[in-house]
Order: structure tokens, then C-alpha cells, then sequence
């Protein structure tokens, strides 16, 4: 009868342990290797295309920054009335479409395609399929140098505080206040001062949460706060065409071009009449 | 006395299957599988007697006749020949698409042009990465396994794929196709074409620690009638000073000049006419590539 029992109890233990849960919910919290794309939309939610910024509400700017955005059109397709307003991709202004810039950090994280993120010695490397375009945080306990020499993507130091990363990026002065550089799709430009500080977290197997402080007083009123989150990609069949392994060669039409118009069309004068006219401030 | 003698011999034998290596100058221990690091190429791997012999991986090169007719249009190799007579230089005569075009350099030419490449690993030991300098270019060696795929996609980089074979990696590439027969895309910093048929293998091991050797076989019939062979060394770059300055971890933007350009003539000399550089070289006659040499 004891045999029995223990026989039973055992059986129990057994189908108890080995009903585990499915793979994907066992997850190392501090692991964020793997690939991801964009889940969650970060712009207003009355623009038909959420992915051009990081924040729902616009950022309040300084002067400057106001003058930026009405001469490029910040902010895509309507306003909250649902009126037309300012594109700035389609007006020409885009530095990334016409000088074939990079589009940078954190720009990059709007649109970059599928994203790869790969712990490496001393570092997390951080592709993505977009102009092939990259980051590293390093993870080592060093500090920002004195000259980062990073004007694209900044310079990166990362610190775990629990299971969450907290990454500072300083040192992007690629953009001459907004000139060849945007902080986002929708054509807010930032200043060489801009501060980046993300806390990242990999929330359960499949998601990987993105909070984002933009700390730019020469730009903004005051700090603007934001979020993305990806979504744990899967699809080999999709990575092989349009993974960060795919080569992507940044401006390939004007690589094979023949003519000058081809080649630049910035100057040549062809480029697509907007659709909208240029914006205002948008009216909140 | 047997059993310590056998006991002696499996460890000696023991000991020289182990990729670690205690080196007999008394130099730090090195595992000679561990390529990471920064590298630079130490090694001239062109033919002695060209002054900048980092330009070209061989010194003989026999060229379809295609190619040659390339070579003679771009004026392939630099400066002199081996009778010190000027030949043509392909930079100078504004032929070079990496310059005029702002076409990546692409493999295997970054293997001479990177300046200075990082290699790491992932964890898993599923991928190394070459990173380089010049371009933030990077290229990526499957260890996994896997085969090429149909179309690896990888125009200017190839896919690469690498296996073991004791101490040596050995890397098989394909897929360069980005080039049209050397229009876009060139072998090397010399002017050398190749087709969209080239196949490159490296062998690649660390012989001391602080060198990485990698031997290059080069083979396109459609473009040389003999496969190309090459060995280039690089040296390891310890010096943080030069790590911190110099190295891929410090961002460099292709064709940066035009993303800030104002007026046309700076950001596209090609097409304008006003283009000047006046070559210090006459275009190539008889040249090294025909195969003298």
C-alpha cells in the first residue's frame, strides 16, 4: 500500500514537472539577444502613420526648433482635427532621403527594420536591416569619453539596475540642430547636447520595452519622454530576406547611376511635389 | 617506468591537442581558435617592388581578355612596374567607384582597405564578424554549419560560411555580385575586376598571438585564367590610446562630404565635368597584368 502510494505520488510529481510551461515563457529577463521588430506604434494617435515618432503628444520646442519644424513640415499626414499638416518626407527635406545621411540613433529605432541585438565582449551590438546601420552599448563600467567621435549613433554606456538596462547616450553632434540629422521621422531636429537615456526590458519572452527620456533643454522646454516596443521576431523565412544579414547598401541608386539626376535628385530639381502644404505648428 | 612512460605520452599527446598554447619566449598564453581582437594588416600583399604594396593581393594575375581591356581602361596596379616605369593609377584617373561613386568596398578589398577589423564572436560560436574602420563596413562567417543559400543577398559582402579544420578556419565565400565585371566593384585597391562568379577561400589561423595570417585563393575563370593565391598577415593592436581613436568602435560615415554638401561640384565631381585631378601616371601601356611579370 506505502509502495502504491509513494508509486502515485511520484507519477504526480512526474506529470507535474513535466506539464512545463511552453518554451517561449521561460526567458532569461537580462538576455535581449535575439531578433525583434516594432510592435507598438510610438506617434500620436491620430496620425495614420504612428511610427514617426516616439511620443504621443508633440514636443514642446524652443524658438529655434519652431522655426525648424515649420520650414520642414514636422509631424506627418493630419493633426488631431484630421486636417492635412506638414509632411516632412514628402516636402524634400527628409536629410536622410536627399543626402543620403544615416538616419542615426535614435531615429533608427522608429524604422529600422528587423533589429539584432548581440551581446559581444564588453558590449551589446545592436544591428539593424536599415542601411545596415548599428549601435554598441558598452557594458563594461566605462565612462563617455571626452570626444565620442560617434556623431551618427552617440556613444552608449549601459548599467543594469535589477533586470532593467539603463543606457545614456551623449556625443550626437552629427546633425547641425537638424540640419542633416533628425531625432525622429517626423522632422523634430535636436541639438549637439542631446541626451538619450533608455531603460530597457525585456518585459516576458516576446517583448522588449523601450522607455526613453530626451533630455535636450536647447531644443525642448522641458525633458520628452517615450516609447517603442518590439516584439520578438521569429519569421526565419521573412529574416532571410529583410533580416540585418541581408546586405542593405545605403542609396544604391545613386551607386549605379548614370546621370546626374539619378544620382542626386536634391539638386536636380525632379524630386516629388508634396502632397501637403507646408506646416504649421500643429493645432492642439 | 612503462606506466609513467604511457602516462608521460598521453600527456604530451594530450597537450598538443589543446588549441592553448604556451608559447616557448615565455609570451602570455593564446588560444590559437580565439581570433578576437583588433588586427591590422602588417604584411605587404602585393608584389615587392609596387610602393604601396597594400594595394593588390598578387603580384601575377593572368586576365581574360575582358579584363584586360578593363585593366587597360582604369590602368590597373599603381605607380611603377617592375622595370620602375610608370603604369597606370587607377585612383588618379578617377576610375575607382569606391571614390566616385561612394560604392562600398566590399569583400574581399575591405581585407586590404579596412584599416583596422575587429573580430568577435557571438556566444554561441554560430557567427564571427569582421568589423573594419573604413565604412563601418562588416562581414559575418556562419559557423554553424549551413550551406549557401540560393540567393544569399549579399551583393558587395558575399555569403560566408566556415568550418574547422583543426587550428585553421577555413571560409568559403559566394554571392559577390554586386560589381557588373568590375564596374562598381573592384578585387582590390589595384583596379582588378571580378565577375559574379568569384569564389573565395580563406584559411585563416593565428601562428603567434600576435598575428593573424589568412591565405586567399581567389578563383573566377571567367575573369583569371588561374586562380589567384595570396597570403596577407595582420598584426594584433593592443595600444588603448590607438583602440580608443582609431579603431571600428569610432563611427565613420561613408562619403561624408556629400551629406553636408552644399553646392553640386562637391557632392558629385563625377558627373560634373569640372572634375581635375590631373593623373601623375600615364595611362597604363604594357603593364603588369598582362601577365609578365
Amino acid at each position: 500500500m506505502g509502495k502504491c502510494l509513494a508509486l502515485v505520488f511520484a507519477m504526480l510529481v512526474g506529470l507535474s514537472v513535466g506539464s512545463i510551461p511552453a518554451e517561449s515563457q521561460r526567458y532569461d529577463a537580462r538576455d535581449f539577444s535575439g531578433y525583434w521588430s516594432l510592435r507598438q506604434a510610438a506617434g500620436p494617435p491620430w496620425a495614420p502613420n504612428r511610427n514617426t515618432q516616439f511620443t504621443r503628444e508633440m514636443p514642446q520646442l524652443q524658438p529655434w526648433a519652431q522655426e525648424h519644424c515649420k520650414r520642414v513640415g514636422c509631424g506627418r499626414g493630419v493633426d488631431s482635427a484630421n486636417n492635412p499638416f506638414g509632411n516632412a518626407y514628402l516636402q524634400g527635406e527628409d536629410p536622410a532621403l536627399v543626402r543620403c545621411a544615416p538616419r542615426g540613433f535614435p531615429r533608427i529605432l522608429l524604422n529600422g527594420g528587423i533589429m539584432e541585438i548581440i551581446p559581444i565582449p564588453k558590449r551589446l551590438f545592436v544591428r539593424f536591416y536599415l542601411n545596415n546601420e548599428k549601435r554598441e552599448i558598452w557594458l563594461d563600467g566605462r565612462q563617455h569619453p571626452e570626444e565620442a567621435q560617434r556623431p551618427w549613433t552617440g556613444h552608449s554606456i549601459g548599467t543594469w539596475d535589477g533586470n532593467t538596462l539603463v543606457v545614456d547616450t551623449v556625443g550626437l553632434n552629427g546633425g547641425q540642430d537638424g540640419q542633416f540629422k533628425w531625432l525622429d521621422h517626423a522632422g523634430h531636429p535636436h541639438s549637439d547636447d542631446l541626451l538619450v537615456i533608455e531603460r530597457i526590458q525585456r518585459t516576458d519572452a516576446d517583448t522588449l520595452d523601450f522607455s526613453l527620456t530626451f533630455e535636450d533643454p536647447k531644443t525642448f522646454t522641458a525633458p520628452v519622454r517615450g516609447r517603442v516596443v518590439y516584439q520578438r521576431h521569429t519569421d526565419e523565412a521573412a529574416r532571410l530576406i529583410s533580416g540585418p544579414s541581408v546586405e542593405y547598401v545605403r542609396c544604391e541608386d545613386q551607386i549605379y547611376a548614370d546621370q546626374e539626376a539619378d544620382a542626386w535628385p536634391f539638386f536636380s530639381g525632379e524630386y516629388p511635389k508634396p502632397q501637403f502644404p507646408p506646416a504649421g505648428p500643429p493645432q492642439q | 617506468m612503462r606506466k609513467s612512460l604511457l602516462a608521460g605520452s598521453a600527456v604530451a599527446i594530450a597537450m598538443s591537442l589543446i588549441s592553448n598554447v604556451p608559447s616557448a619566449q615565455g609570451q602570455a598564453a593564446f588560444d590559437r581558435r580565439d581570433f578576437s581582437g583588433v588586427w591590422r594588416i602588417s604584411k605587404a600583399a602585393g608584389p615587392p617592388w609596387l610602393p604601396t604594396s597594400n594595394r593588390q593581393f598578387a603580384g601575377e594575375m593572368t586576365l581574360q581578355p575582358w579584363a584586360q581591356q578593363h585593366c587597360k581602361e582604369v590602368g590597373c596596379a599603381r605607380a611603377t612596374n617592375s622595370s620602375g616605369e610608370p603604369v597606370g593609377d587607377a585612383y588618379y584617373q578617377a576610375k575607382d567607384p569606391v571614390l566616385f561613386r561612394c560604392a562600398p568596398y566590399g569583400f574581399p578589398r575591405i581585407m586590404l582597405e579596412g584599416d583596422y577589423m575587429e573580430i568577435f564572436e557571438t556566444r554561441k560560436q554560430d557567427r564571427m564578424f569582421m568589423r573594419f574602420y573604413r565604412n563601418n563596413h562588416e562581414r559575418e562567417i556562419w559557423l554553424d554549419g549551413r550551406g549557401h543559400p540560393e540567393d544569399p543577398q549579399r551583393p558587395w559582402s558575399g555569403h560566408s560560411i566556415g568550418r574547422w579544420d583543426g587550428n585553421t578556419l577555413v571560409v568559403d565565400t559566394v554571392g559577390i555580385t554586386g560589381g557588373q565585371d568590375g564596374k562598381y566593384k573592384w578585387l582590390d585597391g589595384a583596379g582588378f575586376p571580378h565577375s559574379d562568379d568569384l569564389h573565395v577561400t580563406e584559411r585563416i589561423s593565428r601562428p603567434d598571438r600576435t598575428t593573424l595570417q589568412i591565405d586567399f585563393v581567389f578563383d573566377d575563370p571567367r575573369a583569371y585564367r588561374t586562380p589567384i593565391r595570396s597570403t596577407v598577415l595582420y598584426r594584433l593592436i593592443e595600444d588603448p590610446e590607438v583602440l580608443a581613436n582609431t579603431g571600428p568602435s569610432v563611427e565613420y560615415t561613408r562619403c561624408e562630404d556629400r551629406v553636408y554638401a552644399e553646392g553640386e561640384g562637391e557632392v558629385w565631381p563625377f558627373v560634373g565635368s569640372e572634375y581635375d585631378y590631373t593623373p601623375q601616371f600615364p595611362r597604363a601601356g604594357t603593364a603588369i597584368y598582362e601577365g609578365g611579370e
